[in-house]
């Protein structure tokens, strides 16, 4: 019967039919493959809502943390461009925007799977016989095709459609109230809307639904609720309220790897579920929140008690390093509070109540210091109002711990080349006196986040010069914003300022450049994050960019015969000095192939080509910059064209000449993290008696409870121990879902009380030097019976410094086998 | 994108848990543990797909289990009593001993009210190479009170006459054309068969083949209706070396059970058709998912599967030809949506039987993401036929097609059977030309109204064409004008029977083109109401089973079928008197504003739903507002 529909909806397809833009130009169907590198650079012509406007036909794929991601070739991974993609991209350009297509169960981070239909836009393809087709589809999954015409709700031109769609997301919206809210909670939505309404789906109502109660009719007596599941004492399931968007789903499977959750049966009944439909408790869940922080409704919460118990444990901690060191003017920042400020907007509010008291407000008068150089510090600091200078590091000023040993394990590196840059571990070329004064205001946003995303020390101190005032976040915070897609373009943009104020300007061949050249080319930066082992790009490849490393360490090798040598490993620089660059020789090599063809043809060299491999030695922060950019510069600023070509002509003669680094207690040194270890238990053996009395001794001064294992790597004669190694970039910190560990001091490593027991950082040490221990957490109620609650929680190695500030276990050995010292201590010791 | 081989685990998956299920008659605990680390994936992997499907259990059933079927033509004929009656036994032997499932249609509404039992029977036979035994036994077209006592002698022991699908199937293959192997009124001997496939391996135009489907004008027989050459052809072209054919016999639509017919009567024909399609568009290997209710079915498809490899048609090595196609056959875990042919393909992906996204269609992204030709059980059963009969040509290497293009009436392309029932005298599958009315087929065919009846309500597509009444007011017709050689429009209309109103609704003309243009929805299961029937019960039933089916996916559909359901029971009790739509609101008010709502609902779903099912699931319940429900 569908003569009524027909005319009521013009010529909407069926899903009997096939569906819009599933042919080419020749009508040939075009089958769906995987998004390729060249898509990344070409372009669809689309019409949104009357606007013509062109996308590229794929976007770079970020991963949670809205990062760039590369697959294990080291490329960009592309993912085709959806509508939804499109439309933010045009309608989306400050955070105050709304998106006018509204999303429930599609997030950015999260794979799209279309099946909430709140995104519904329409779509019209003009057929080569001229019919013109139209489709209501959900704008999260289908992706952008050349002449493709797309009707949202923001288009004026096109009121009948826009009303269809309104009206089509207003009774899903309905449907999705009248059976996931309470017949309490739709009354209440009559009336305005909270300031902050965390509920994602009474969002929708507001903006959707003129009359909530319409649809609600009496149960027809089918088999309904769902109920609801309270044995986790963290987490609350309530399947009723739940609308089956898979956000949790996916944030527990794909996000997070747990590998927990699922769906439990089919239509109306189905619901989520954990493991084989389990009891929260029962199942194999962690408890890590991330499906609580996903849910847009009230289906899943934590439990009031962890709430309160999260914010009392924090603010007794006194966690945030500002509220511990000076103690002055320091407010807690309830989640309400800071949800009203614009860049926490699209941050889950249930996030925020797990961190509790995570962020702070400090106001800070003129001279007041807000960080100092060379602490660690594991907070970022967003700048509300004030101005901040940035004090680098003068000639001859007193150093951290951590430099000042210009000869550590990299010095040797520098043996056949002059160019080991400045790393974090130590640099032999002074610092330079910076001649003008850095200020930090407002406009830049954030300050600190390097110290805080990395774990680094703070690599500048920051004073007040007036009153100012800052919200101190954590780095699981910082993580959340760089998330969440508006506030992540806030940051990057604030980032792309610091890169024009200090980055770029560091690289050597920049220093020519004009204000006005640098912005042009702080535009084309991209940031990238590489993980630990994968190449960034291989020898012999063809190179078109270049790469500033904001973060981690970089190795750089050649093949040598059938080995692979490393010939370098390039850091992040200091402040003052030269930046980390690498990849120029290809860059600069193929844009001025003709005026280094003599210096090409002596070194028999192939003008583009990669003459290494580089890939991450650890977690690494990129900015790329694309080589077609500085040609364009160079184009018009014949110095700076110089410049490049002499920069061309000796990398290119130092290449040539490169020793490869040939030394295999170097490459196990590296394999094994050691060069990372600021404080590894060392036992030798010739002189370990095996009485175990460091273990008893840890044990003791610990509850009860070793936090060592005497067994490890052998290096000759000496055992590294299983304990903590004190990194410097210690990968446990990374992901704490309720930032319970953190770095204090200058090594030790803390697990505060609120860890909740996820695992998340024993599973993240590679030396498998935290350990997750059961301890009992009061009781609950079962009937008549009072059962025990056992909760998991981390331990590690806490660097005690109980007795003359030496650890217990080093203290108790009787046999003076057992110290404590850095990796490159250690490699010391075996080269005597 | 994950890999081939990655892809084909989750078979893998939903074989073994087929396995488990027929050995031990449910899937324990342990058992999903076992799988989840036999194949490598996290528990919450199986636990997605066991708990999707009905078929599975999770606990140890009962000694004996019985289905009744509660759709369409059964309840018409009492199940619902039937339902309620063993639902009595149940309660005097014991939850143990026996549990009763109402469920969706069986594909036996021609002998309905249909039952089918499994049990009493020691499940662990510990013979897991037979892995369909005849563990199902059929109960079919027998009087009402009967059943209780049938299913009351299984439970003591006894011996019971049961049914079979054999006899019926027999009857329906004699009197049809679609077996150009048995049309000299013998049948032609195994060695006979196959006469296309060898013909193309003479001569391996592809060309030929899909020009053949092209002229004979061959349509997609599982309701869409789409060209079956254009199909062909596309994933033909697609890019890619592995490509499938599946075969959709997961006949489930309530009212629909012709394919059921010729798995039986005439398995070689489909074997013969997707060997057809697959040396076309150079698949290897091939599947033919059939819902596990069809136990006869599946035995005798694998018997033709074992004849047709001896034979040297199937296998390796196809007639010294250097070709290869393999073909299984894969039981359906169970539901209605597994029929969308999206959904089909993700559940023998063996993950949930949810329906895809689209674009991208099968013909590019089918079976592991491969190019796949996904065709109902009776398009691959016409293809042997439309390459090898011409009207006037002898057997042979030509282009096909002519026969099966003039083979329809009244401007119609081709033959096609209908299954119908309902208040009949003689239900069954029928082959008709198409083009022929409905009032030819009921009483030509179907032998007439069940003792004179008048005709009340007509469901052209199971349920989801929802009931036209037997007349049909003003405008519920699109009149299609035709037009001369020139283009121009003649006065003439291109069914002038379908002029006037009210409108017969016996003149429509059986065609899917036909139907298309006047704007009505004609599957292959016809369900004809007499006067008597009550048309909102009917409606209640129709929507609970579309909220039933629905896979839960998307919201308009998980939430909106179960809304309609709602309103019809609220609708009902308020018809009877026992108003529960709004306690102080009055009757016409409350009636009109619920048609109302229904109505949105209705559209809402029908515009922003995935599939097939969300678009059509209010359908039952809109047309009964529309066409019976009286204020």
């Amino acid at each position: 019967m569908a003569i009524e529909q027909e005319q009521e909806h013009g010529e909407y397809i069926s899903a009997r039919e096939e569906a819009l833009f599933a042919r080419d130009i020749d009508g040939q169907l075009i089958r769906a493959a995987d998004a390729t590198l060249g898509d990344l650079e070409q372009d669809v012509r689309i019409t949104i809502d009357g606007q013509d406007v062109v996308v590229k036909k794929a976007v770079p794929l970020r991963n949670s943390q809205g990062v760039v991601a590369v697959n294990e070739r080291g490329e960009l991974v592309p993912r085709p461009t959806t509508i939804y993609d499109a439309v933010t991209q045009l309608y989306v350009k400050s955070i105050e925007d709304i998106n006018p297509v509204p999303v429930l169960c599609h997030r950015e981070h999260l794979r799209p799977v279309g099946v909430c239909r709140v995104c519904l836009v329409e779509i019209e393809e003009r057929r080569k016989s001229g019919r013109v087709k139209k489709d209501l589809v959900s704008a999260c999954t289908y992706h952008v095709k050349e002449g493709m015409v797309i009707t949202t709700l923001a288009s004026r031109e096109n009121p009948k459609t826009v009303e269809t769609i309104r009206d089509s997301v207003g009774v899903i919206v309905e449907l999705l109230a009248s059976e996931h809210l309470s017949a309490g909670e739709l009354e209440g939505l009559v009336e305005a809307p909270k300031v902050y309404e965390p509920n994602e789906l009474k969002k929708l109502v507001h903006r959707f639904v003129p009359d909530p109660m319409r649809m609600r009719y009496a149960p027809s007596g089918l088999a309904g609720r769902r109920g609801v599941d309270t044995s986790s004492e963290i987490i609350a399931v309530n399947h009723d309220a739940c609308v089956m968007c898979q956000r949790c789903t996916r944030a527990c499977n794909d996000i997070k790897h747990n590998d927990v959750m699922a769906r439990s049966g089919k239509g109306y009944q189905a619901r989520i579920a954990f493991d084989m439909d389990l009891p929260m408790l029962e199942s194999s869940c962690v408890s890590c929140g991330e499906c609580v922080i996903s849910c847009p409704t009230d289906a899943l919460q934590f439990r009031p008690l962890v709430v309160e118990k999260q914010i009392e444990t924090l603010a007794g901690e006194g966690v945030q390093e500002g509220a511990r060191r000076d103690g002055r003017s320091v407010a807690v920042l309830s989640p309400e509070e800071m949800l009203q400020i614009p860049i926490f907007s699209g941050i889950p509010y249930k996030f925020l109540q797990f961190n509790g008291g995570a962020c702070v407000r400090r106001v800070l008068q003129a001279g007041d210091v807000l960080c100092r150089e060379g602490e660690y510090g594991a907070t970022a600091y967003l700048i509300q109002r004030g101005k901040f200078e940035i004090q680098f590091r003068r000639k001859g000023a007193e150093r951290s711990h951590r430099e000042g040993k210009g000869r550590g394990f990299f010095g040797w590196f520098s043996g056949g080349s002059r160019s080991v840059p400045t790393l974090a571990t130590g640099s032999d070329s002074a610092p330079q006196r910076v001649e003008d004064k850095v200020y930090r205001g407002v406009e830049d946003v954030i300050l600190g986040e390097m110290a805080c995303l990395n774990r680094y020390p703070r690599t500048a101190t920051v004073v007040a010069v007036e009153e100012s005032e800052v919200i101190e976040i954590g780095s699981n915070v910082l993580y959340m914003l760089q998330r969440n897609g508006a506030s992540r373009r806030v940051l990057n943009e604030a980032y792309r300022r610091h890169a024009l104020n200090t980055d770029l300007s560091r690289i050597p061949i920049c220093k020519t450049l004009s204000p006005e050249e640098l912005k042009s080319l702080a535009k084309g930066v991209e940031l990238m994050s590489v993980e630990p082992g994968q190449p960034i790009f291989r020898e012999g490849e063809i190179g078109r960019d270049l790469y500033l490393v904001r973060l981690g360490y970089v190795k750089v090798s050649r093949m040598q015969g059938m080995r692979d040598q490393v010939v370098n490993y390039i850091g992040p620089g200091s402040l003052d000095g030269s930046i980390g660059v690498f990849g120029e020789v290809a860059v600069l090599s193929k844009l001025y192939e003709g005026e280094l063809r003599d210096e090409l043809q002596v070194l028999n060299y192939v003008a583009g080509l990669r003459t290494s491999s580089c890939s991450a030695l650890d977690h690494v922060e990129l900015v790329r910059i694309d080589g077609e950019l500085i040609r364009q510069i160079a184009d018009s600023n014949p110095e700076f064209k110089r410049v490049l070509i002499e920069r061309a002509e000796s990398l290119l003669r130092r290449d040539a000449n490169r020793v490869p680094v040939e030394d295999t207690m170097k490459a196990s040194f590296v394999s094994q993290g050691l060069y990372n270890a600021q404080s590894l238990l060392v036992l030798d053996l010739e002189s370990c008696t095996r009485c175990d009395e460091c273990s008893k001794a840890c044990a003791d001064s610990h509850g009860g409870q070793t936090r060592l294992v005497r067994e490890g790597l052998r290096f000759e004669n000496f055992l590294i121990a299983t304990s903590c190694r004190s990194c410097t970039d210690p990968y446990c910190l990374v992901g704490c879902p309720v930032n319970a560990i953190f770095r204090e001091g200058d090594k030790e490593i803390v697990i505060e009380d609120h860890c909740i027991g996820c695992g998340q950082c024993a599973t993240n040490c590679p030396y498998g030097n935290i350990t997750m221990v059961g301890h009992q957490d009061g009781y609950r109620q079962e009937g008549q019976e009072k059962i025990p609650v056992i909760r998991q929680r981390a331990t590690t190695c806490d660097q005690c410094k109980s007795i003359g500030g030496t650890p217990r276990c080093v203290y108790s050995c009787p046999h003076d086998a057992a110290f404590r010292m850095t990796g490159e201590e250690l490699i010391g010791q075996l080269k005597r | 994108m994950s890999s081939l081989v990655e892809r084909q685990v989750g078979t893998r998956i939903a074989k073994m848990l087929q396995d488990v299920q027929h050995r031990q008659g449910y899937v324990g605990d342990v058992d999903i543990q076992r799988i989840a680390g036999q194949v490598g994936e996290p528990v919450r992997v199986i636990q997605d797909v066991v708990s999707f499907f009905p078929h599975y259990r999770r606990t140890p059933p009962a000694q004996c289990r019985v289905s009744i079927c509660r759709d369409m033509s059964c309840r018409l004929r009492g199940s619902v009593a039937i339902a309620e009656e063993l639902r009595g036994l149940v309660s005097e032997v014991g939850e143990d001993r026996l549990s009763v499932h109402e469920a969706s249609c069986l594909g036996r509404c021609d002998r309905a009210p249909a039952m089918l039992i499994e049990g009493p029977v020691c499940l662990n036979k510990g013979n897991a190479a037979m892995s369909h035994g005849p563990s199902q036994r059929l109960v079919v077209g027998r009087e009402v009170h009967v059943y209780r006592e049938i299913v009351a002698k299984v439970l003591a022991g006894e011996q019971v006459q049961t049914d079979s699908d054999a006899e019926r199937a027999e009857q329906t293959l004699s009197e049809s054309q679609i077996d150009c192997y048995r049309a000299s009124g013998s049948y032609v001997g195994i060695e006979g068969k196959y006469a296309a496939v060898r013909g193309f391996l003479l001569d391996p135009s592809t060309e030929r083949i899909i020009q053949s489907l092209k002229t004979a004008g061959l349509l997609g027989m599982g309701g869409a209706g789409a060209p079956a050459y254009s199909k062909w052809d596309e994933a033909r072209l697609a890019p890619g070396d592995t490509k499938y054919v599946v075969c959709n016999a997961d006949e489930s639509e309530p009212g629909t059970f012709k394919d059921r017919e010729i798995l039986l009567a005439a398995p070689h024909l489909v074997i013969e058709g997707m060997l057809i399609a697959a040396l076309v568009s150079g698949a290897r290997q091939g599947f033919i998912y059939i819902r596990h209710e069809y136990e006869e079915q599946i035995e005798r498809l694998e018997e033709a599967i074992e004849e047709a490899k001896r034979l040297g048609a199937l296998g390796k090595n196809i007639f010294q030809s250097g070709r290869s196609f393999d073909l299984e056959v894969f039981v359906s875990p169970g539901g209605y949506v597994c029929g969308e042919q999206t959904a089909l393909i993700e559940a023998l992906e063996g993950k949930r039987s949810e329906p895809r996204n689209r674009p991208p269609e099968l013909q590019t992204n089918g079976l592991y993401d491969q190019p796949t030709i996904l065709n109902n059980v009776e398009t691959f059963a016409w293809v042997p036929s439309i390459l090898l009969r011409e009207a006037n040509e002898p057997v042979g290497v030509v282009v096909g097609g002519s026969w099966y293009r003039g083979a329809g009436c009244n401007g119609a392309k081709g033959r096609r059977f209908f299954s119908i029932s309902g208040d009949l005298h003689r239900p069954g599958a029928y082959e008709v030309p198409c083009g022929i009315t409905l009032g030819e087929l009921i009483d030509e065919y179907a032998g007439g109204m069940k003792g004179g009846v008048g005709l009340l309500a007509v469901a052209l597509s199971g349920p989801s064409g929802g009931f036209l009444p037997a007349m049909l007011p003003e405008r519920s017709i699109r009149l299609v004008k035709k037009f001369d050689a020139q283009g121009g429009e003649t006065s003439e209309l291109k069914y002038p029977m379908l002029v006037g109103f009210p409108t017969d609704i016996r003149n429509l003309p059986l065609d899917i083109e036909a139907s298309r243009e006047i704007g009505f929805m004609l599957g292959a299961g016809i369900v004809v109401y007499g006067v008597g029937s009550d048309m909102l019960d009917q409606a209640i039933a129709c929507s609970s089973f579309y909220q039933r089916e629905s896979c839960g996916k998307c919201v308009p559909c998980r939430l909106g079928s179960r809304k309609l359901v709602d309103m019809a029971v609220a609708l009902s009790e308020e018809v009877k008197g026992k108003p529960s739509v709004s306690v102080s609101g009055k009757h016409q008010e409350c009636v009109g504003e619920l048609v109302e709502n229904a109505n949105v609902l209705s559209r809402i779903m029908r515009t922003t739903s995935i599939c097939g099912l969300g678009q059509v699931a209010s359908e039952p319940f809109r047309t009964y507002l529309k066409f019976f429900h009286s204020v």
